[in-house]
């Protein structure tokens, strides 16, 4: 059972088309998550949800209502903002209890409602305080609470933790993660952060231009992207991609570009097409330092950085610089000739043209 | 340093005292002479308070209209402040809130308009109300003060409402408020001390304006307060002590006004469009 569903929502600030025709269901209890780079879409997209913007195109349906022309306060769904967006001249209690309130919830329940969601998050304390008294991360905890104690149908989360720390962003990463497990609520979640999106997200939605370019769970995501846009959007560090071209049938390397060479993953879905110009791409964490001189593709190490457990390698291969993310290898220096190879499946191969996958399923 | 300092904090203080003395010195003659007979008056006056005498608040309460001016006063001043708050609130509001052609015209205008001396906007303003049949009213007094609180009221809570973020109210509205429900309980409130700040500057101007009350009001029964007691200047004598009664009286509910709502004031000056 969709509990929202978008069916062809666009959306158009004058000339500027925000939102291009978005189709996307999201299912009882699913944590959705919204990913894409600044400007995409991404706001807006959930603001249309909320009530917020106003479709220029498209049906937005909630449960089994038509909510594409309902006010915000008729949709039943509860937002959280990036700026917290708390009630300045209301203590913690009242911004908890403010939705119960002007919906005509008798007080007793109000009273129980904000205490369970309080105790929820931790902020029993805080109660009598004013928005002013709490730090960052206190205050987003009481921007869920508002949201929680609403029993809404759906949540929106609008880049929750970009005003916080690194440390508390992770913290509260946890919270939101155990908050939608006990609640199993559906949550929609927008974000820039692709770490966020695939640590938090049942399914993401990669958005680009006012598009969606696909939809999945994290891990199909990263071993599937749809194009070179996902591909080069999830993961961390960044996807390798290498213009080249596929060679013909029978030899030995599938994919070669100068002296770099791939080999062609079995999923092609043409093989016969041999000669054709393509993107490969290959993520820093799939290319693997050997010593047999005649396997994979030599290359030249230009920086080596450390991460402790893992080493960057960012290395070149005549003209094209392939990062390769290896374990902890405290010998290599720069300069050193190293050969990198991939194991076939997990070379990815995109049309130069459109940038679309050509991989089978 | 430290004598540095100590110097420099006794400079000041002068100068407070000084600036103090200067501002007030008038008030507090006004104050104690209103309470002297008229003998005490013209005669062997000194500057300490005394001989105390009610005579002078006796005669201008029982022998003038002075009652009458006060209701008219305080009924211009209210139908003031209201009219001055609704409608720049909702010009304010709107023109922070929504977007619409020629909007900064509108505010642009309102401060051009302000900038007039009111005299100037007396004269064809009373012409205009002769017109309309609104010549010698209440209303029209109203009206013309109105031209000078309008504009400093738009401009005051158009800096209050650019302060407060739109996602606040969009936060009240799925939490379940209509867009007015909303301004209402969440918005007014934020920016109380912006209004009480407009009300209090439309309540002053009003109560304390001459020039217009003079222009516009020919009926003794329907003046104000300070055109009133113009009257009692020299139409027979100068009674002072009944003058200087019947401007302690016009001062005390200013007094009692700042007494309570000068937290709120001087909190609006500062956080409002005065700021930035
Ligand atoms: N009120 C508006 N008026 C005009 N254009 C707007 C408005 N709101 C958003 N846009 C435009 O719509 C596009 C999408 O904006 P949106 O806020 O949805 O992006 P986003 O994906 O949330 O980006 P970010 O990660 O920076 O928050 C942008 O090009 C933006 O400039
Ligand atoms: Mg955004």
């Amino acid at each position: 059972m969709a509990v929202v569903e978008l069916t062809g929502v666009t959306k158009k600030f004058g000339d500027v088309l925000a939102v291009d025709a978005v189709n996307l269901a999201i299912a009882d209890g699913e944590f959705m998550v919204f990913v894409g780079p600044s400007g995409c879409g991404k706001s807006t997209t959930l603001r249309m949800v909320a009530g917020l913007e106003a479709t220029t195109a498209g049906t937005i349906a909630i449960g089994d209502r038509d909510v594409t022309r309902l006010q915000p306060k008729d949709r039943n769904v509860a937002m959280v903002f990036q700026n917290y967006a708390l009630y300045a001249h209301k203590n913690v209690y009242q911004n908890l209890g403010f939705g119960l309130q002007v919906r005509g919830t008798p007080k007793s329940e109000i009273d129980m409602r904000v205490r369970r969601a309080a105790d929820m998050l931790g902020i029993e304390d805080l109660l009598d305080r004013k928005p002013k008294q709490l730090s960052g991360g206190q205050k987003q905890r009481v921007a869920l609470g508002r949201a929680l104690v609403r029993d809404p149908d759906v949540f929106l989360l609008d880049e929750p933790l970009s005003n916080l720390d690194a440390k508390m962003r992770v913290r509260m990463r946890e919270e939101i993660a155990k908050l939608h497990a006990a609640t199993g609520s559906s949550m929609i979640y927008v974000t820039h952060d692709q770490i966020e999106a695939m640590t938090l997200g049942d399914r993401i939605a990669v958005m680009q231009d006012g598009r969606v370019q696909q939809v999945g769970p994290p891990l199909e995501l990263y071993d599937r992207p749809a194009n070179v846009f996902v591909a080069s959007f999830i993961g961390s560090p960044e996807m390798n991609l290498i213009e080249g071209e596929l060679a013909q049938k029978g030899k030995a390397a599938g994919f070669v570009s100068g002296e770099l060479s791939l080999p062609a993953p079995a999923k092609l879905k043409d093989p016969s097409n041999g000669g054709r110009e393509v993107v490969a791409g290959v993520r820093p964490e799939h290319l693997a330092v050997v010593s047999d001189a005649h396997a994979g593709f030599a290359a030249k190490v230009d920086l080596v950085e450390q991460m402790g457990a893992q080493t960057l390698l960012l290395c070149s291969s005549g003209a094209t610089s392939v990062r390769a993310l290896v374990d902890r290898d405290d010998k290599v220096a720069i300069g050193d000739r190293i050969r990198l190879q991939a194991a076939q499946d997990n070379v990815h191969v995109f049309d130069l043209g459109n940038g679309a996958s050509l991989l089978a399923g | 340093m430290n004598d540095i300092t100590l110097g420099r904090r006794a400079a000041l203080y002068g100068l407070v005292c000084v600036t103090v003395l200067y501002s007030f010195f008038p008030i507090y003659w006004m104050l104690i002479s209103s309470f002297r007979d008229d003998r005490s008056l013209y005669a062997n006056f000194s500057l300490l308070p005394g001989p105390f005498s009610l005579t002078n608040y006796e005669v201008l309460l029982e022998l003038t209209d002075y009652p009458t001016w006060f209701t008219n006063s305080i009924l211009v001043a209210f139908g003031t402040v209201c009219i001055t708050l609704v409608i720049s609130v909702l010009i304010a509001y709107s023109v922070t809130r929504l977007q619409f052609r020629g909007k900064m015209v509108v505010v642009g205008t309102m401060l051009y308009a302000y900038m007039f001396p009111p005299l100037l906007l007396a004269i064809p303003l009373f012409s205009l109300f002769v017109k309309l049949g609104l010549a010698d009213t209440r209303l029209s007094l109203m009206i013309s003060h109105c031209t000078i609180t309008l504009p400093l009221g738009v401009w005051l809570l158009w800096g209050f409402f650019k302060q407060i973020p739109m996602d606040v109210e969009e936060a009240a509205m799925v939490d379940g408020c209509s867009r007015l429900r909303a301004f209402i309980l969440v918005v007014l409130p934020l920016t109380l001390p912006g209004v009480l700040t407009v009300a209090i500057f439309s309540f002053l101007l009003s109560w304390t304006d001459y020039t217009f009350a003079l222009v516009m009001i020919g009926t003794d029964s329907l003046k104000t307060l300070p055109a009133g007691l113009d009257t009692m200047v020299g139409s027979y004598e100068l009674r002072w002590g009944e003058l200087m009664a019947g401007s302690t009286l016009i001062a005390l509910p200013l007094l009692v006004m700042f007494m309570f709502l000068s937290r709120y004031f001087i909190h609006g000056l500062s956080a409002g469009a005065l700021k930035g």
